[in-house]
């Protein structure tokens, strides 16, 4: 990685909160090593809230579990460094490493529904949060934290809901008790594992409003990871857009929404790849993400790719990420000719959309 | 939840029926001649009105449907009748081998989770290690090593050449006593169980270790100690539960061989030695007691089931 | 890993139940592979990569030689009373030893294999049989039938096979042919819950469809779509069924209530031990049958196992 992207990545401050380096994760199964996450790195600001954005598959959760050290077997970190607050991640014992985990980094999964432990009270979940990192918090102590915190996420009757089973409580309700449970020993670093998807739409934009309200309370630093764009205009400040496990743009919110610079964050704003993805049949379109079980010389969005496909160069040379311009930078050999497509792809589509 | 139990017990009476009435048939419809084989064979041969005077004062001279009817008819009101052989009342006979049995089992039970739980979480956090081989084997030995062989084994090795333990009966004396007669029978008793157990405290275990919950508790900051106890184990054991409920009827098969071997003085013991004598009041009333038994422990499955799951528990 | 979006398709579920060694790095293969090969070649291959199953087949086919051979590799014939020979410790000529009789217990255990073995195999098969014909039955035609067979399966199943088996025998009289009867008509229910299983998910499938829409009778449709369908997994089933029968009948001829003397079981080889001083003094006579019975259940076992894992690697 250059020196050039290296400083773009950083953004303003000089030291960040977190920093991601040339980031590898590998899975050995018996069909061989899957390069879930090739070279990753990203910086975030206290304070700041980071986007990632990618389909299934990109490596963008397993990219962040690496942070917190929650890369399970037969996953493993293979290269990179991880270091936050100036404390190297990797370097750290997992008796090291559970002094971060819920106190200065805390999780906020994807489904509510199944990451509660199902036969112990929510309160009781909250509880344990607060008094693994402060023993000497009395038991009363840590329920009248716990019920000011889900009341704090706007859970209704909260005295009496304290002591309620997750199954008693609806997937909207859930996610708001796991954000006060995320943010109980006021973190420095949250991540959000697409904290929405697994909701109802109508309940979705309730709860990214609890977690900008929380953000902004606790003054939180937020990974936000999603497939959906509008989730990211509504909360992120910077994004970095991966693919098949590399990131292929990052810039700040504005830029990707008005001037992106990779074929693939068009394909993602005009929410085509999001269909397929959602459909679930990869294998029925063409070159589909490629099995990260091989590595393909060249780039590898190339056999989706309306610009590059079947071009010799892509197909050859794997694209850099270049700087392209303030705090911009794309991994793709013709991103010049990116904003060509977002004429011919991305405006009929939306105006389509209108004429309807 | 009540109403819950209250319908599940319910449920139990056709089937209990259907068991009496099958259990009654097949008994009478057995070679063997209950009255016979209680007199000289001299006095049969000679005095046929003796033989029919004991077979009207029976019950055994009427149509079997009405045979039925009037022994349901009496069990229904609590009478069971009286053993050919040793003239009590059969309720009597088999309530007081009842608890020594379930005392067997019970015991059994405990020792069975005892070895299986530990042993289920070691395979599952050692998986594909050697440890987790060695605990599969040990598995499958307990499933495969007969209780009897294992029972004469343990007598042989505790009781005479070690002198530790008692080798039959259960003790009169004290608690103490009581325990040291437990051991042996109890011990095999669980091993046995222990076989199936490891395995589905193994596999649960590795089940439940893979769901969100557990990389929410990693998440949080919790010891790998604390989160398999605490949460993974804990979510593990609720449906060990119902594995035990289904090994039940395979525990009382157990009981039976061991409380001959041991001279445990339970249920089993009663029947081997009635059906040697076809004693069939006492045959009879064991079996509908063992179906008894086995809907008694499907029933405090389903207790303990609600009591750990909140989600059953407050439906 | 929660993370499902990681896991790529090839990756393994982590295998739950699958116990034996060398049995889960044989669970997956490249899909490429899969396609190439039979799948009765490729069970094949997993079956005897897991070491444990092939030893239990092998100590199996050996049991089965010895004891079919049995007249020809031992001087002594299992009834062959020798006053002379009471009760003589393991020796030159007789290497386990003989019983209160004087009858060499080495013969009495090859022999007594014919019986354990056959016993075992034939009501397994028994039970295997009946099972398959009444769960492909509730299966195919459902409602009320269904519902009566598989209740009865579950009244079977709760009761102490065993227990019942005891109850048989003892009241029939002890012989071999009732021992079959009671353990086939009361260890049904497992192979009848499998066949009624894939019965029902087979039944709607598109080749079975077809099949009736040429208009093959129901009864063709089973013989020929359904029943070879369920004879893979049926075959794990009455495998394990075998290990099952044998410890039952060994467990009743050591009560009593099996197979009779002087015919030798392993089972009732062991009733003798009963005794405290045939227990502590006289070892061979019980050590040898007691550890020839575990060791065959286990070896079944193994091989039971084995073919779980080999007829299908992801099931339960």
């Amino acid at each position: 990685m250059t020196d050039a992207v290296r400083g773009q990545l950083v953004g303003s401050d000089a030291r960040p909160l977190l920093s991601v380096d040339d980031l590898e994760v590998r899975f050995s199964t018996p069909d061989g090593t899957v390069h879930a996450v090739n070279g990753v790195s990203f910086d975030i600001q206290r304070g700041e809230t980071l986007g990632i954005v990618g389909e299934s598959g990109s490596g963008k959760s397993v990219s962040v579990r690496a942070v917190m050290g929650l890369v399970r077997p037969p996953g493993k970190v293979t290269a990179g460094s991880v270091v936050f607050d100036g404390n190297d991640m990797r370097s750290l014992s997992q008796r090291q490493l559970r002094k971060f985990r819920g106190r200065r980094i805390a999780l906020v999964p994807q489904d509510p529904m199944t990451s509660f432990n199902p036969v112990v009270p929510i309160g009781a979940q909250i509880t344990e949060m607060i008094r693994l990192h402060d023993p000497d918090c009395s038991k009363e102590q840590a329920r009248a934290r716990g019920i000011a915190l889900l009341e704090s996420v706007g859970v209704p009757s909260p005295e009496r809901r304290f002591d309620e089973y997750p199954h008693q409580y609806s997937g909207g309700m859930r996610q708001r008790a796991m954000i006060a449970m995320a943010v109980a020993n006021s973190p420095d670093l949250l991540i959000a594992d697409e904290p929405t998807t697994a909701l109802d739409v109508t309940i979705q934009a309730q709860v990214l409003e609890v977690l900008q309200d929380t953000l902004r309370e606790t003054d939180s630093a937020m990974i936000l990871i999603t497939h959906d764009l509008g989730v990211i205009a509504e909360l992120a400040d910077r994004v970095v857009v991966m693919y098949a496990g590399k990131v292929v743009e990052y810039s700040d919110v504005r830029t990707i929404f008005h001037n992106p610079r990779h074929p693939y964050t068009v394909g993602l704003l005009s929410g085509l790849p999001r269909v397929e993805l959602q459909g679930q049949k990869l294998t029925a379109i063409p070159g589909n993400p490629p099995s990260a079980l091989q590595v393909l010389p060249g780039c590898s969005f190339e056999p989706r790719c309306s610009i590059g496909n079947g071009d010799p160069v892509c197909r050859g040379e794997e694209p850099p990420l270049a700087v392209i311009g303030e705090g911009h930078g794309s991994a793709c050999h013709y991103h010049d000719q990116v904003p060509e497509l977002v004429e011919r792809v991305l405006i009929p589509a939306v105006k389509g959309s209108r004429d309807e | 939840m009540v109403s819950y139990f209250v319908r599940r017990a319910l449920a139990v009476v056709p089937v209990l029926i259907l068991i009496s009435i099958g259990i009654f048939v097949l008994v009478r419809l057995a070679p063997g001649d209950p009255v016979m084989m209680q007199l000289d064979p001299e006095i049969a041969a000679s005095d046929s009105t003796y033989v029919d005077r004991r077979r009207a004062e029976l019950g055994l001279d009427k149509p079997v449907p009405v045979q039925y009817l009037a022994w349901a008819g009496e069990v229904l009101q609590g009478d069971l009748g009286f053993s050919f052989v040793s003239r009590r009342p059969v309720l009597g006979l088999v309530v007081e081998r009842i608890m020594p049995t379930v005392r067997l089992m019970g015991t059994g039970i405990a020792i069975g989770l005892i070895i299986a739980i530990p042993l289920g979480i070691i395979a599952a956090l050692r998986k594909n290690t050697s440890a987790d081989y060695a605990t599969a084997v040990v598995s499958l030995s307990a499933i495969s090593i007969p209780n009897f062989f294992l029972g004469l084994a343990a007598i042989f090795v505790f009781g005479l050449t070690l002198g530790w333990l008692p080798t039959s009966g259960m003790g009169s004396g004290g608690f103490g006593e009581s325990i040291r007669h437990l051991i042996m029978p109890a011990g095999i008793l669980g091993f046995g169980l222990s076989g199936p157990l490891v395995r589905y405290v193994r596999s649960g275990l590795l089940d439940e270790l893979n769901k969100d919950y557990v990389e929410t508790a990693i998440a949080k900051g919790a010891s790998q100690t604390r989160v398999v106890v605490r949460h993974a184990l804990r979510n593990s054991l609720v449906p060990l539960i119902t594995v035990i409920a289904i090994y039940i009827p395979q525990l009382l098969a157990g009981a039976v061989v061991l409380e001959q071997i041991f001279a445990w003085p339970g249920m089993g013991r009663l029947v081997l030695s009635s059906i040697g004598q076809r004693d069939y009041p006492v045959i009879i009333a064991f079996t509908m007691f063992v179906g008894l038994l086995v809907v008694i422990f499907n029933l405090i499955a389903d207790l303990l089931y609600a009591v750990t799951d909140p989600r059953i528990r407050l439906r | 890993m929660s993370d499902h979006e990681v896991r790529p398709p090839g990756l393994p579920e982590p295998d739950g139940k699958s116990v034996l060694a060398g049995s889960s790095d044989t669970g997956v293969q490249a899909p490429a592979q899969i396609q190439r090969r039979s799948p009765g070649r490729l069970a094949l291959r997993r079956f005897t990569s897991n070491r444990l199953a092939v030893f239990g087949a092998v100590f199996i086919l050996l049991l089965v030689v010895l004891a079919t051979f049995a007249p020809w590799l031992t001087p002594y014939t299992p009834q062959e009373v020798n006053l002379q020979a009471y009760r003589n410790p393991p020796s030159a000529e007789h290497l386990l030893g003989t019983d209160s009789s004087g009858r060499d217990v080495l013969t009495r255990l090859l022999y007594a294999g014919r019986v354990s073995l056959s016993v075992g195999l034939a009501a397994a098969l028994g039970a295997g049989l009946v099972g398959l014909i009444l769960g492909s039955v509730a299966g195919m035609v459902g409602g009320r039938v269904d519902s009566i067979i598989m209740r009865t399966a579950d009244v079977v199943l709760s009761f102490p096979s065993l227990v019942i088996v005891i109850v048989f025998a003892g009241l029939f009289g002890p012989s071999l042919r009732t021992i079959i009867l009671a353990l086939a008509l009361f260890e049904w229910p497992t192979a009848s819950r499998i066949a009624r299983g894939l019965t029902l998910s087979l039944r709607e499938r598109e080749f079975v469809e077809a099949a009736r829409a040429i208009g093959s009778s129901e009864f063709r449709v089973m013989v020929r779509h359904i029943v070879p369908a369920v004879l893979p997994p049926l075959a794990v089933v009455v495998t394990l069924l075998v290990a099952q029968a044998i410890l039952v009948e060994s467990a009743l001829s050591f009560l009593g209530y099996g197979v009779q003397p002087p015919t030798a079981s392993w089972g009732n080889m062991l009733t003798e031990a009963q005794s405290l001083t045939i227990l502590s003094r006289m070892p061979w006579l019980w050590l040898s049958p007691g550890s020839l019975i575990a060791l065959t259940v286990l070896a079944v076992n193994f091989v039971g196992d084995g073919l779980r894992d080999a007829v299908d690697p992801n099931q339960t």
